[in-house]
C-alpha cells in the first residue's frame, strides 16, 4: 500500500540521522568540523566509494534486491536504490564520530581528567570542580 | 562467489588498510581500543536495525545467498559490514593525517 508520505520513510529516517550526526560533529569538532575537515571528506568519500562497490558486486551477483514500499523508488542502478547511497554514507559518518568519540573518551579517561574538555564551542554544563581525584 | 565470499573478501581488504596504518603511522593502544569499540558498538546497531530494515521489507536476499545463520534476522554475513568499517575507515583517516610531531607538533 502505497500512502503519500511511505516511500519517504526511510530516506527520511537516514537524512533525520545524518542531521544529528552533524550536530554532535559541530559540537565535539570530530570530523567535518575538525581542523582538517578536508580529510574527513576524503575518508569520507572513498569509504562511500568502496561499499558502494560492495554493493554492486552483490547485486550484480543476484545475492540481495531492493525491497517494497517505504523508498523512493529512485535508482542509482538497477536494485540500487537513492537510499543505499545515503545509507553508505550514514554508515561511514557514524564510523567515523564513534571512532573520534571513543578515543577523546579514552585520551581524557588516561590523561586523568574524564569531564568534557576545551575544545566544545559551547559547553553548558555548570562544572563546578567536580572532579574525583582523591 | 558466494556473498560470503564477497563479505570474506572486504574483510581481507579492510584488515589490509588496517595492517598498512598499523606499520605506517604505529597508533598506539588507545586507538585500537577505540577502534574495537567502535566495531562492537556497531555490530550491535547492525544487529539491531539491519533486522528491522529486513523486516520492512528494504531489501530481499536471494535464493541460496546466505549460510543461514542469523543474528535475530540479521544474516551473519551483513556482520561484516560494521566490521569492515570500523576496521578500514578510522585506519584511513589516520593514514591521511600526518604524523604528529612532522608539522610542528604542538602537543606536549
Amino acid at each position: 500500500m502505497i500512502d503519500g508520505v511511505t516511500h519517504l520513510v526511510y530516506l527520511g529516517l537516514l537524512l533525520g540521522c545524518i542531521g544529528c550526526m552533524a550536530a554532535v560533529d559541530r559540537r565535539f569538532r570530530l570530523l567535518l568540523w575538525s581542523a582538517h575537515p578536508g580529510r574527513g571528506a576524503l575518508v569520507l568519500g572513498v569509504g562511500t566509494a568502496g561499499f558502494l562497490v560492495w554493493d554492486v558486486v552483490a547485486i550484480a551477483a543476484g545475492f540481495y534486491s531492493r525491497g517494497g514500499a517505504a523508498m523512493t523508488g529512485i535508482e542509482l542502478a538497477p536494485h540500487l536504490p537513492l537510499e543505499e547511497l545515503i545509507f553508505v554514507v550514514f554508515l561511514c559518518y557514524v564510523t567515523l564520530l564513534l571512532h573520534g568519540l571513543a578515543r577523546r573518551a579514552l585520551d581524557r579517561i588516561a590523561a586523568g581528567h574524564p569531564d568534557p574538555g576545551g575544545e566544545a564551542p559551547h559547553r553548558r554544563s555548570p562544572d563546578p570542580s567536580t572532579r574525583e581525584d582523591a | 562467489m558466494t556473498y560470503a565470499g564477497l563479505a570474506l573478501l572486504a574483510l581481507l581488504v579492510a584488515l589490509a588498510v588496517a595492517m598498512v596504518t598499523a606499520v605506517v603511522r604505529r597508533p598506539g593502544g588507545r586507538w585500537w581500543a577505540a577502534t574495537a569499540l567502535t566495531a562492537t558498538v556497531l555490530v550491535a546497531l547492525t544487529v539491531v536495525f539491519d533486522s528491522l530494515m529486513i523486516s520492512a521489507d528494504l531489501f530481499r536476499y536471494g535464493d541460496g545467498a546466505l549460510l543461514g545463520p542469523r543474528v535475530w534476522l540479521t544474516p551473519v554475513e551483513d556482520l561484516a559490514w560494521p566490521v569492515v568499517a570500523a576496521l578500514a575507515l578510522p585506519a584511513l583517516l589516520e593514514l591521511v593525517t600526518p604524523r604528529a610531531g612532522a608539522a610542528g607538533g604542538e602537543r606536549a
